[in-house]
């Protein structure tokens, strides 16, 4: 790149227009399609994985879902699940894949990049890593895409990568959710636990800006000083317990010391600038008081007051925290989790219908279209997400969905369930579908493509590259849909 | 300590019953008592009855436990901001738990904050310093309150080499002009050390044992403390701790005594049988729930703290304690008192804990009561054995109530997984037990026939195998304790709960003898209580051995 690009903000301010609705001029791009900022800078791509514990119909019901478009190709229509979409214009911004398929073992071996029979959450192994499941109710057993995004483009931002998640609690009493909470992983088992609080979000992301007022400044420099020293102390304090441990402990504890080291570095790390584009978004408060746990899945007698924690607010402040975070640069890639796998949260307070999310595709009356219901729940969150990268201009003009990548995938499909040897069963990967938001390197936004069994990697393998990561790969999956490129 | 063979029994039951402990050589018995001076303990190179463990951190009740009785914090704040503890059955197990990135930035903001509200009311301010600085660069105060304080955060004695490491932290008040800023930033500095976060044991050697460590005398005092209360030691502890005096099996039963009176102990116990029974997030915020739990809890205050009854009457007491609406709600007399009184349950077939809306309400499934959960819960809660799940091979959708062509009663649709290949001898062991109660409902009330099929007569007729046939939850209860089926499962949740991790083979000699003692107590609670914090093996710890 040899010529300074012409800003737009700057061509605009110069021709005294106005700012809205004018076009990418070619002159701001180069020869790849890589948008650049003012100062040569190029502009950061962005990946978001949104995820949701459900499949897409119910159990017993032949509707497959209210999910994919009855139409093929460009300005598709949007059925219940993904009403959302059409309702805030995005049918443009957004892909649809469909027919989509994770393959299961049927008895057998389980093939590459596909599942275990047992269904929950053997289909999270190869949906997140595209690493086969080789037993249910197991962790993931790969690199997840986020991870490998996060390593190729996270560069020197603040937080390599941020997982978020919005169900706050597992609300079952007689067990623990064993990975249903857990999507992103470093490698074979090696998960991140997300952040549930928002107000904790808030407080990481957002604590290193510089406030404008010279005293405020002034007393932010003070307990950034103090901050800094205390983690010192503290980390020395870790750092010579060590030692004196035995050899299993220090494992334990080495883990916290360097989450430790990880938070002094994020600490360090130079406070964003406030621009436009990048403010400091308004305090969450005080976080939504955790529900307690659900007595029965739903149905008659259900309580409708418990197992819920105001997920809907919670979703609402991790969109904006996830924007802004973008928007300052201060990661590259972030993992979302509406909802846990085969998640228990009542449903009655979001959709009004008394049963949890699990229990809706299930045994609810309502079928798949009451399934429908509780998936529109997510993607309006995500579509609000979407909306709001499409609202914001870089300092080139472009919209931030112009160099992002914005993923919505679930747990599974609709049809024949191998497990339970049963057709039209929720548990099931077949009939899979996903979503993808944004034009980063060239994608080709606004279409719905119905493909004929694709691996719901491989639209993932798209979105890598999307935004820069050089690989045909995830785990043991290979291969991309071209049409999201052409 | 007597040696006594092994108490473990399989019931008799078959599939399903899988012996979770496996074999360990015999100790070595060889080097002498001594006295280990510099901790004031003995060491018992033959001590039996010591499992493994590890680094266990405090619970996100503990973490709250301990701010409230620390700083007089009553936010509960860590149990907002940090990561939920997985709690199966018991939120204290070390082994679930995950030091991640999350748990670090949740302990650095709560300790931001709570060291913030510690400094705002100067009453409660000077509480926690213990001193008034003469000017903001008061060192010898400053250093008295790190001294002080730091050895109630860190639960132990602070070093002169320790108090200096905080000694730079006084240049912010000095800066700032306001001693009290470092005095905030020593407690933020602590609530996120390794000492206040994690429950450290590094004990004794035993000659000959390597793997083998007695606790100090502190050791032990913050252990007691944590099973009791759920929090740290108090003044009264850590002074018997200095004096030497928790060097002995006597002397820590009678700290145990002494703190069992404390309210603490009371809410520590309540919330034990609430994870253990798994009722333990049962929704306070409906005027029923609450009722349940306030129901439950009466039950467990009485014959634990109040009467110090027979424990096992806890499984078949005649009387409950409930308000005018839950009196309504389960079809029972009204009480004395509408607010809630004692009610005889007479010849309603209700009787002990089993027939609470608590216990009731837990084990459900495909908005119904489950059989199968039902009996899972029983068999694995209640009767500590372990139930496998499904094998892999096996064709199984455990999200579908079973269906039958020829009827729509429950019974009879369950009654095809019995008969499903390679399903009946496991359900076999597990149905039964839970259509034992199939006439509660999981809201705790009577019934006579299925949900929305009248047709559908529900017999409450259950069997478990190897202890016999019951219907409902007071004969339930009666026949466990009668064929002393459960006595050895209680045991050994206390146990578990006690050392923050599930037993092993190793301590297979804890726990026959802590069931001799509960059986020789009467089955007194708070007897099972002191022997388990008495007992030789609670003074030790077995490192774990890495690959």
């Amino acid at each position: 790149m040899s010529a300074k690009k012409l800003s737009r903000r700057v061509f605009l301010t110069g021709v005294g227009g106005t700012m809205i609705g004018v076009p990418l001029l070619e002159t701001m791009l180069d020869d790849h399609g890589e948008a650049f900022a003012q100062d040569g800078e190029p502009i950061p791509k962005r990946y978001v994985v949104c995820f949701g514990g459900h499949s897409l119909g119910a159990d017993r019901d032949d509707v497959h879902n209210m999910f994919v478009p009855q139409t093929v190709g460009r300005n598709y229509d949007t059925p219940l699940a993904i009403e959302p979409i059409g309702e805030l214009g995005l049918v443009d911004d957004v892909s649809v894949l469909s027919g989509l398929e994770i393959p299961s073992a049927f008895g057998g071996s389980e093939p590459a990049g596909g599942r275990h029979d047992d269904f929950h959450i053997a289909s999270l192994s190869p949906l997140l890593s595209g690493v086969r499941s080789i037993t249910g109710g197991r962790p993931v057993r790969g690199i997840t895409s986020d991870q490998v995004v996060a390593q190729t483009i996270g560069g020197d931002t603040t937080f390599n990568s941020l997982v978020y998640r919005v169900q706050a609690s597992w609300y079952l009493d007689q067990s623990a959710p064993y990975g249903r909470d857990l999507i992103s992983y470093r490698g074979d088992g090696d998960a991140i636990e997300a952040t549930v609080s928002p107000r904790q979000a808030f407080m990481t992301l957002f604590s290193g800006f510089t406030p404008p007022n010279p005293v405020d400044a002034q007393r932010r420099d003070f307990l950034l000083r103090s901050r800094k020293s205390v983690l010192d102390l503290v980390r020395g304090s870790y750092q010579r317990l060590l030692p004196q441990l035995s050899a299993a402990d220090r494992i334990r504890l080495e883990a916290h010391f360097e989450a430790i080291q990880e938070l002094e570095r994020q600490v360090n790390a130079i406070s964003p600038m406030e621009t436009e584009l990048c403010y400091l978004p308004d305090d969450p408060g005080a976080d939504p008081t955790i529900g307690g746990n659900n007595p029965s899945a739903g149905g008659d007698g259900f309580d409708t007051t418990t197992g819920y924690s105001n997920e809907d607010e919670r979703a609402r402040l991790f969109s904006d925290m996830i924007h802004m975070a973008m928007a300052c640069d201060l990661t590259r890639s972030v993992t979302l989790q509406y909802t846990m796998a085969q998640s228990h949260m009542n449903m009655y307070p979001l959709i009004q219908i008394p049963y949890d999310l699990h229990e809706i595709g299930h045994s609810s009356p309502r079928g798949t279209e009451g399934m429908s219901q509780g998936i529109r729940w997510h993607i309006g969150h995500w579509a609000y997400l979407v909306n709001k990268f499409k609202e914001s201009q870089e300092v080139n003009g472009s919209s931030m969905l112009d160099n992002s990548a914005i993923l919505y995938v679930n747990e599974g499909g609709h049809g024949y369930d191998p497990g339970g040897m049963a057709d039209n069963s929720t548990h099931s990967t077949e009939r899979m579908a996903m979503l993808i938001a944004g034009r980063a390197g060239g994608l080709a936004s606004g279409q719905h493509i119905a493909t004929n069994g694709a691996h719901p990697v491989n639209g993932i393998i798209s979105a890598m590259q999307a935004v820069g990561v050089e690989t045909d790969t995830l785990g043991e999956v290979t291969g991309n849909i071209p049409e999201l490129f052409g | 300590m007597r040696r006594i063979a092994v108490l473990f029994v399989c019931l008799g039951l078959l599939a399903g019953c899988k012996g979770e402990l496996s074999n360990s050589g015999t100790p070595p018995s060889t080097a002498k008592n001594y006295n280990n001076q510099q901790n004031n303990v003995e060491v018992n190179p033959d001590v039996l009855g010591v499992g493994q463990t590890g680094l266990r951190r405090l619970s996100r009740e503990e973490y709250d436990n301990v701010l409230r009785d620390l700083l007089q914090d009553t936010t509960r704040s860590g149990s907002i901001t940090l990561p939920e503890d997985a709690i199966d059955p018991f939120d204290n197990n070390y082994e679930t738990q995950r030091a991640s990135g999350a748990l670090v930035v949740a302990l650095e903001t709560l300790a931001t904050e709570a060291a913030l509200r510690a400094m705002e009311d100067p009453a409660r301010r000077d509480a926690i310093v213990g001193c008034t600085p003469s000017g903001p660069g008061d060192e010898a105060c400053f250093r008295e309150f790190v001294r002080s304080f730091g050895s109630k955060a860190l639960r132990r004695s602070l070093t002169d080499e320790d108090v200096d490491r905080y000694m730079p932290l006084l240049a912010f008040g000095v800066e700032d002009n306001n001693f009290y800023t470092a005095a905030a930033l020593v407690i933020q500095t602590m609530l996120q050390e390794p000492g206040f976060v994690y429950h450290i044991e590094k004990g004794v050697p035993v000659d000959g044992r390597p793997e083998l460590y007695r606790l100090t005398q502190n050791e032990v005092a913050n252990k007691l403390a944590f099973f009791l209360w759920g929090s740290m030691p108090d003044d009264t502890l850590r002074q018997a701790v200095e004096d030497g005096e928790l060097g002995t099996a006597e002397q820590v039963r009678a700290q145990a005594e002494r703190m069992l009176q404390d309210s603490r102990a009371q809410e520590r116990m309540l919330r034990f049988h609430a994870m253990w029974f798994g009722y333990h997030r049962l929704n306070s915020e409906t005027p029923i729930s609450a009722a349940m739990l306030e129901e439950s809890n009466a039950l467990v205050r009485r014959v634990v703290f109040e009467e110090k009854r027979n424990y096992m009457e806890l499984f078949s007491f005649n009387e409950t304690f409930i308000n005018a609406e839950l009196a309504t709600h389960y079809g029972l007399p009204q009480p004395a008192d509408p607010a809630g009184a004692w009610v005889d349950y007479a010849d309603s077939g209700r009787g002990g804990i089993f027939s609470h809306g608590t216990f009731l309400s837990v084990a459900s499934k495909f908005g119904d009561t489950s059989p199968t959960q039902r009996g899972k819960l029983i068999r694995e809660r209640i009767l500590c054995q372990v139930v496998d799940l499904p094998p892999p091979d096996l064709n199984v959708n455990v999200d579908e109530p079973p269906t039958s062509e020829d009827s729509n009663c429950k019974k009879d649709r369950y009654a095809t997984i019995l008969e499903a290949p390679g399903c009946g001898a496991c359900h076999g062991q597990i149905d039964p037990v839970g259509f034992g109660l199939e006439q509660y409902d999981q809201n705790g009330q009577f019934r006579t026939t299925d949900v929305g099929e009248p047709e559908c007569v529900i017999d409450g007729n259950g069997t478990i195998p190897g202890v016999g046939d019951f219907n409902g939850p007071k004969q339930l209860g009666e026949g466990l304790v009668q064929t002393g089926a459960l006595q050895p499962c209680i045991v050994r949740q206390v146990y578990r709960f006690a050392h923050g991790r599930d037993t092993t083979f190793d301590d297979r000699e804890s726990l026959a003898e802590l069931s001799e003692q509960f059986a020789a107590s009467e089955y007194k609670f708070d007897q099972l209580l002191l022997d388990v914090v008495s007992q030789e093996a609670f003074a030790y710890r077995q490192v774990e051995v890495t690959q």
